[in-house]
């Protein structure tokens, strides 16, 4: 009790008023992120000060995000100019990650940022131009499309944490003040070292120099579990220079990928998904396509899409690449010895690789081993697509991750008297030989700066709060090496730090504040840029123009000492980044957590995959436990079998099994909520040596446990009869059922039609027009009967187009839906009752080869297909005919809308939606925590509330934050389902029909003989196609079509591989597919019936 | 209120077999030469005198099953309907298949009462009331699940067509919609049709009244029967109208609940077959639960001379006839998945014997179709343990057949991506059970405090009550029905004009 109490006060208690120690310590615990003097004094004039600060920090919140030229109060009385409450703003940012920065495109409204995507701008991430090359839309992936929701989430620290205050207090809370006092007295003690995360940041560069300038001893280290230390190995070994390889698929005809994922987990995924994509579209006009060939030691999602996909072991990578080299003639190789089936592959791979010539490539997984990697580069030298499909960067030297760690931790011991952990979590992720967390317990001051009080921050001193990236300044650099700029959507939620604030302090900076030193660095090291005006512009276009990494012209490389590993052991393991939690930063974020797998569907978990026939061997089943032992380390980890594993190779996602993620992703350590792990930690048994790979010693020890593993798809052991169904509608591989339609390209070239003659057609008998004929029909209907209505063909007639073809099954769409339109989360117990929320969802089908008793033998090499499912819009929609109280209903452009505050709940359109796309709110998700509970406990809702308004009441309070204010949060008893983003729709019209009632579009027809208030091409974009790298996604008016023009959709709809899903429903569907396209190597195919041959 | 004993309350013990077919005799219909006034008493003995021990441990019993469904249903209201198994693959699962399985339980009451009367079944009156007890309490056990089983049970009223401000109506297309309709105008009229069927026996026990409560409590609910002739005469048109009236709805409401399947898209529910079936099925069912309530109730109170063996007989033959029609209808539907040529149709008609939910389709086939079959057998359907093994088969295969239609063809429909499994959560069970103490509290309720059988109408069948010669009265009890029940008292019992020959 610091202030003078003078005259009359209330109190409650004794303790309150004698202001004992024990009564702070009890308002302490109560109320952990408070000051508990505050609580407890608050005389007037204080209050006072507190609420006048408050209104100030309100007025910042409002206001600071904004790009004013200066960051000062403004009172909000009159409005913001250039922003009008309710109408969206966006602004370019960057999100970095293990070092390469997503360029985005970032949606606020009213101060807040609910929504990122790709930035168009950017060519690494546009994905839709218009043809003269103004560029339309971006796409970003999941990752980066959920930090929003990272932003809000609520179990981020909001103060400094002191580990010794901990110990005596419940909160721990502390102050930047007295971490700096202690960071410097423990500084001036002995040397002092930086474990940094990866980044590509010039301003944090630039203050690590001026940091190192102040502390000239210091022991700077760099690490990321995801490492690309052999993509610096590998440049240095073929060219002497620090080197990074770009492709440019757009230019290839045939792809030849070395265990590289080049469409899942590689930097430049945006990229080379859309140029992949362009050049599988080249089927419906040109007649021609690329092909894709991969050889690969996990079932990623490039080899999901290729042409020919080989499995192979990690360690055979090398023979495989060699074999490659020999038959491409690259000097100083000798073919090794290759298996039949591999010898195939390789020899039809480099005799299209020698005819492509420069439209060939060869590309490489960046976690290939260097000299791998090398040889790859030189193989495109060989076959002259350098330059062309290929081409070399200079980039900027960096540190080695595993060596600088390595120092790091022979450095601990030797005078390390403080320690400093920006970002990352090394405790948790660090190899497991360098014993890190042990190392760390013997430095006598240790700081650890990240968003929440992770693995590491728990075992330092210090924790310090990180700011996010929407609400900080900074910069990186993408992977082509574009200055890319992050300006903050939002003042600081809490207080916290940037990384590059907290080294401006460390350093000694004048200016601290992220903007100064961001525009300080940026101004210096791009000429031009300091110019206020090309500031902005590069702020608005959020990145410096002509700012890639310099193209280099390269010697062709000299030898490469790369040789054949012969395979030791039974199995080889193969760590991978998890496709939904990357290496394990994002645990805490239910939307990653939830969002499945493309190829195993798994949520909430990670398991062993494996192979069929491996685990036959072993008897396992999906979900029997097993130890892997990996020298003296073990884990213990469930198996998922799975198709298209390559034999004797365990593939083992990383980023699971976090013990101090938050109460998302596992919380084990507090007493107060223990939450229990999402999956198993497979950094337990990860050495330095073996990042990506590990054969040798490996044994494998079947448990007698089981675990239960939830996916969205295959819940059980199918039996015979289901999987004779299954077979039906999908159809064996080279065939087509029902509901999937493929072809290969010479199919579809013979019989563009092929569609029509497969699977189930039943006579479809129209009672009546389509509701949206083209002009002509409309004109003649209504010359035939003038009195016809016309309400429901006009203005606009809504529809989607889903392409298989290009669809790589990336579930970028899926977090884009989530995020746009308030989707849910469920948790593990929920999906595993089908009660997942997801208003879009890939639906991944298997096919292969199967044998006379249906069963599939060959369990290494299938065929996979994607199917994007989500609300039809059925023009004959059968779950609005069943809803007793009109609560699904039609609009008159065609959209089923579902009227949530009329829907009761019967769940009948559910069952009669063919599709199974409408999804009910069992209980309310927004409320309840995916974590806890299995439904059947009653105290976990919020249910003393009158139920319609609960959730105002129940829903925390940051979380709250990210909804989009558009679109309505269901509560507990409705159905919800795809909107075709409904919003967005409005948004648009509403917006054409007051420009042209004001006169700014002038009356009349377009040409396309549409009214002139109609939305053009593009105009409205959904959610998912706005997501999608590849265009799978189309959406748009189908009433928009003239003689020479028509929307993108409606050109989509006409391609002959069209087909709608479960046609002979005759529900009329708005959605429709088009088939999938493979291009197989005829040399390679082995010539399975077809389904066009056998349509005749 | 309980006695130990666990013996009859009155009259015999033995079962008088009257079940053969003698061209040249109707077989009597109550047996052992019972009087009016013995019916009366025997009837009555059940609200008169001390309720035998099964009766107070089955309401005990029941009670505490009811106060579980209030539990499960506190839960459901503060939680959700997460609560229970149900899916978004299986969006309807035990709730809907526990409301048609009790709706289904509640159709023989009014078959019994309205279209055997109509086709002048006079064996139908032993077990006409009882019946209509049971369907009463079975709809309202079903007519619960639509209200509460919806995602806010607090709007369901949004079902019915009441005029509002924004004009907003129902959605009349919709067999959810119709099934609101069907089924409240079911209960209505069934409740009626019950209610108006009773109010000369009520008389009898305002008549029989031990106490001034009782008499006013029996006085009021009898309307003031008089026994006059004018309200016997208004009393038979009323009857008479609420049996035609009721007729087409015993067929209606289960055929507009069958149309909740057979309406939509999804293969298994979609066939036009399925109103006839479900009727058919109904009344398989009504029958087996009426033959498992009587059957120890006539143990129970002794009224083994009013609803006697060949009253079993007849129930028995009915359900053979109709599990003769369901079986058909079983087999018919596989027929029509294969000549339909739909692979969707053929996949869930193999999926059902076949697929993961096999026991529940064979169990159906057990009970429903190879345990009926017993009935040919005379034997058979005289020996009580047997009757009521193969009601409780019916009892618990009815149930079995909602389960595979809504169940199995919901779990795999058209696309196999959305394949899962329903499993019932422990409040599916629960709230199940309890509908069964709803269901049986309501029903002892109206043993203990109602006339269990229709007296009025038990005695016109009886050979008494068609004496034309005076002089040769053959039933030795005539005269020892001294507190008679006859409302119209012994002297209209000479000539009343309503044994005429109407009945």
């Amino acid at each position: 009790m610091s202030d003078r109490r003078t005259g009359v006060e209330y109190w409650r208690s004794f303790e309150q008023m004698a202001g004992s120690d024990q009564s702070l310590k009890h308002l302490e615990s109560e109320f952990p992120d408070y000051d508990p003097k505050e609580i407890a004094s608050m005389p007037r004039r204080r209050f006072l000060k507190l609420m006048g600060a408050s209104m100030a920090v309100a007025g910042i919140t409002a206001t600071g995000c904004r790009r004013w030229p200066k960051e000062e109060l403004v009172p909000s009385t009159a409005g913001l100019r250039d922003q009008l409450p309710g109408v969206p703003e966006f602004y370019a940012s960057a999100i970095e990650r293990n070092g390469v920065a997503d360029s985005v495109l970032v949606t606020s409204y009213d101060g807040r940022p609910i929504k990122i995507e790709g930035n168009p701008l950017h060519p690494m991430f546009t994905t839709w131009s218009r043809p003269d090359g103004t560029p339309l839309l971006g796409a970003v992936d999941v990752l980066s499309q959920a930090s929003v929701l990272e932003l809000y989430d609520p179990s981020r620290t909001r103060s400094v944490i002191e580990s010794a205050k901990l110990k005596a207090g419940p909160s721990g809370r502390s102050t930047w003040e007295s971490f700096l006092s202690a960071f410097n007295a423990a500084a001036s003690k002995g040397t002092i070292a930086v474990l940094s995360e990866s980044s590509s940041s010039l301003t944090l560069a630039d203050l690590k120099a001026k940091f190192l300038e102040k502390y000239p001893n210091t022991v700077w280290a760099e690490y990321e579990p995801l490492t690309r230390d052999a993509e610096v190995e590998a440049g240095q070994m073929a060219f002497r220079k620090n080197v990074r390889a770009l492709y440019h698929l757009n230019r290839a005809r045939t792809i030849v990928s070395l265990d590289g994922d080049l469409l899942g987990v590689h930097p430049n995924k945006v990229r080379h998904s859309a140029d992949w994509a362009a050049g599988r579209r080249m089927a419906d006009t040109d007649k021609a396509m690329n092909r894709l060939y991969i050889a690969e030691s996990c079932f990623s999602l490039t080899g999901s899409v290729a042409d020919h996909r080989l499995p192979i072991r990690p360690s055979q990578l090398s023979s495989i690449a060699l074999g490659l080299a020999a038959a491409l003639g690259v000097a100083g190789v000798t073919a090794p010895d290759l298996s039949e089936p591999q010898k195939a592959w390789v020899a039809a791979a480099a005799a299209e690789l020698r005819t492509s010539g420069k439209n060939g490539v060869v590309a490489v997984g960046l976690q290939a081993p260097a000299p791998i990697q090398a040889l790859a580069y030189a193989i495109n030298f060989a076959i002259g697509s350098v330059d062309s499909t290929i081409t070399f960067h200079e980039v900027p030297q960096q540190t080695p991750h595993i060596g600088s760690l390595r120092t790091l931790g022979d450095k601990i011991g030797n005078g390390v008297s403080a320690l400093l952990i920006l970002g990352g979590n090394p405790v948790y992720d660090a190899p497991v030989e360098i014993d890190f967390k042990g190392k760390l317990s013997t430095v006598p001051f240790k700081a650890h700066l990240s968003l929440y009080a992770d693995e590491t921050s728990k075992a330092c001193d210090w924790h310090l709060p990180r700011s996010h990236s929407l609400e900080s300044w900074g910069d990186g650099r993408s992977w082509d090496g574009s200055i890319v700029l992050q300006q903050p959507l939002i003042q600081p939620l809490y207080d916290t730090k940037s990384a590059i604030e907290l080294l401006a302090i460390l350093s000694g900076q004048e200016k601290t504040d992220g903007l100064s030193q961001v525009r300080r660095v940026i101004g210096a090291q791009v000429p031009g840029a300091s110019a206020e005006a090309d500031w902005r512009k590069s702020l608005h276009d959020g990145f410096v123009p002509n700012s890639a990494f310099p193209k280099l012209a390269l010697e062709k490389p000299g030898s490469i000492a790369a040789t054949s590993i012969p395979a030791s052991g039974d199995y080889e393991l193969r760590f991978v980044q998890s496709s939904q939690v990357f290496d394990g930063r994002f645990a805490n974020l239910g939307w990653l957590q939830e969002c499945p797998d493309s190829i195993t569907k798994l949520v909430w978990d990670n398991a062993a995959l494996m192979n069929k026939t491996d685990a036959d061997a072993l008897t396992l089943n999906t979900g029997d436990m097993i130890e892997i032992k990996v020298a003296s380390q073990s884990l213990k980890i469930p198996v998922y079998v799975l198709w298209g594993q390559p034999r004797g190779v365990i593939t083992l996602p990383l980023g699971y099994g976090r013990t101090d993620a938050g109460p998302i992703g596992g919380d084990v350590n507090n007493p107060l909520d223990k939450t229990e792990s999402v999956g198993f930690n497979a950094y337990e048994i990860r050495r330095g040596d073996q990042m990506y790979s590990a054969s040798g010693s490996i044994a494998l020890n079947k448990l007698n446990e089981t675990y239960e593993l939830v996916t969205t798809q295959d819940f059980q052991q199918m039996d015979k009869f289901g999987a004779k169904g299954e077979f039906e509608r999908i159809g064996p591989k080279g065939t087509s059922g029902s509901v999937i339609r493929d072809a290969t390209l010479a199919q579809y070239i013979a019989k563009p039609k092929f569609v029509d003659h497969v699977g189930e057609r039943l006579p479809l008998l129209q009672l009546w027009d389509a509701p949206y004929p083209d002009v002509a029909t409309a004109a003649n209907i209504k010359a035939k009967d003038p009195g016809a209505p016309t309400a429901f063909n006009v203005p606009h007639a809504w529809g989607m187009s889903i392409d298989m073809s290009a669809c790589t099954g990336c579930m970028a769409c899926v977090v884009a839906c989530q995020a746009e339109n308030n989707v849910p989360t469920v948790g593990k117990a929920m999906v595993k009752m089908n009660r997942e929320m997801h208003w879009i969802r890939i639906d991944r089908y298997f096919k292969t080869t199967v044998g006379p008793d249906r069963y599939a033998t060959d369990y290494e090499n299938v065929d996979v297909v994607y199917q994007p499912m989500m609300c039809q819009h059925c023009e004959s929609a059968p779950c609005e005919q069943v809803c007793p109280v009109a609560a699904t209903v039609h609009d008159t452009e065609g959209l089923n809308t579902m009227v949530y505050n009329r829907c009761i709940g019967t769940r009948y359109c559910g069952n009669n939606c063919p599709y199974k796309v409408r999804r009910f709110n069992y209980m309310d998700w927004q409320v309840r925590s995916p974590r806890k509970g299995r439904g059947m406990e009653i105290l976990s809702s919020a249910w003393l509330g009158l139920p319609d308004t609960q959730q105002e009441q129940s829903i925390e309070h940051v979380r709250r934050m990210v909804f989009n204010p558009e679109v309505t949060v269901r509560m507990r008893g409705v159905m919800e389902k795809c909107s075709y983003c409904t919003q967005r729709i409005k948004a648009a019209t509403i917006k054409k029909k007051a420009d042209w009632a004001k006169g700014l579009i002038p009356d009349g027809e377009k040409s396309n003989g549409q009214p002139a208030f109609t939305v053009d091409d593009f105009d409205v974009v959904t959610a998912c196609m706005q997501a999608c790298p590849t265009q799978a996604i189309t959406f748009g008016n189908l009433l928009d079509k003239s003689a020479s023009t028509s929307s993108e959709v409606r050109r989509r709809h006409e391609i002959p591989r069209s087909y709608t899903v479960l046609e002979d429903l005759n529900t009329r569907a708005r959605t429709k597919y088009m088939a999938k396209i493979r291009n197989p190597n005829e040399s390679l195919a082995s010539a399975p019936v077809t389904a066009a041959e056998h349509a005749g | 209120m309980a006695t130990i004993s666990t013996g009859p309350l009155i009259g015999s013990v033995d079962e008088i077999d009257n079940t053969y077919d003698d061209p040249r005799e109707r077989a009597p219909l109550v047996v052992n030469g019972r009087s009016f006034g013995e019916v009366t008493r025997i009837v009555t003995s059940s609200h008169e005198r001390p309720m035998p021990m099964a009766w107070v441990v089955c309401l005990t019993f029941s009670l505490a099953l009811l106060t579980m469904l209030l539990v499960t249903l506190g839960m459901l209201f503060s939680t959700g309907v997460g609560v229970w198994g149900n899916t978004n693959r299986v969006s309807w699962g035990w709730p809907i298949v526990n409301f048609v399985f009790w709706v289904g339980i509640g159709h023989a009451g009014t078959l019994i009462s309205a279209i055997l009367f109509l086709f002048r079944q006079n064996w139908r009156t032993s077990i006409n009331r009882f019946s209509e007890a049971m369907t009463i309490f079975a709809v309202i056990c079903a007519a619960m699940y639509p209200g509460i089983h919806v995602g806010r049970p607090w709007l369901a009223y949004w079902l019915f067509p009441i005029p509002n401000q924004m004009g907003m109506w129902p959605q009349f297309r919709s067999p959810l919609e119709w099934d609101v309709f069907a089924v409240g105008t079911y209960f209505t009229v069934s409740l009626m049709f019950w209610y108006v069927g009773m109010v000369p026996d009520l008389a009898t026990m305002r008549d029989r009244s031990r106490s001034k409560l009782e008499y006013y409590f029996y006085a009021f609910i009898s309307l003031g029967w008089t026994g006059s002739s004018r309200a016997w005469h208004r009393y038979e048109r009323m009857y008479l109208l609420l049996c035609a009236l009721s007729t087409p709805l015993v067929l209606s409401v289960h055929s507009v609940v069958s149309f909740d399947f057979a309406t939509a898209q999804l293969p298994g529910w979609h066939t036009t077959i399925f109103p006839p079936y479900f009727v058919a099925g109904a009344i398989f069912g009504g029958f087996a639960m009426v033959l498992t309530l009587a059957i120890p109730c006539r143990k129970w109170l002794g009224l083994q001379d009013l609803i006697t063996m060949r009253h079993i007989d007849n129930m028995c033959k009915i359900m053979l006839a109709t599990g003769m029609i369901v079986s058909y209808a079983y087999a018919v539907e596989f027929f029509m998945a294969w000549y339909s040529a739909s692979k969707a149709e053929q996949f869930t008609f193999t999926n059902r014997p076949f697929g993961p939910y096999w026991p529940f389709f064979w169990s159906m086939v057990w009970c429903n179709v190879v345990a009926p079959q017993f009935l040919w057998v005379k034997y058979c359907r005289q020996n009580l343990w047997i009757v009521m093994t193969v009601a409780m088969f019916a009892n618990i295969g009815m149930w079995f057949e909602r389960f595979v239609i809504i169940c199995t063809s919901l779990h795999r429909s058209q696309l196999p991506s959305s394949w899962g499994m329903f499993h019932p959560t422990l409040v599916d069970i629960c709230m199940f059970a309890g509908t069964f103490g709803l269901f049986l509290t309501g029903f002892l309720l109206f043993l203990r405090f109602l006339p269990i059988i229709a007296m009025a109408e038990v005695k016109s069948i009886m050979p008494q009550a068609h004496i034309h010669d005076h002089g040769h009265e053959t039933d030795p009890h005539h005269t020892s029905g001294a507190t008679s029940h006859e409302p119209s008292g012994d002297a209209a019992k000479e000539s009343k004009p309503w044994r005429g020959g109407n009945w």
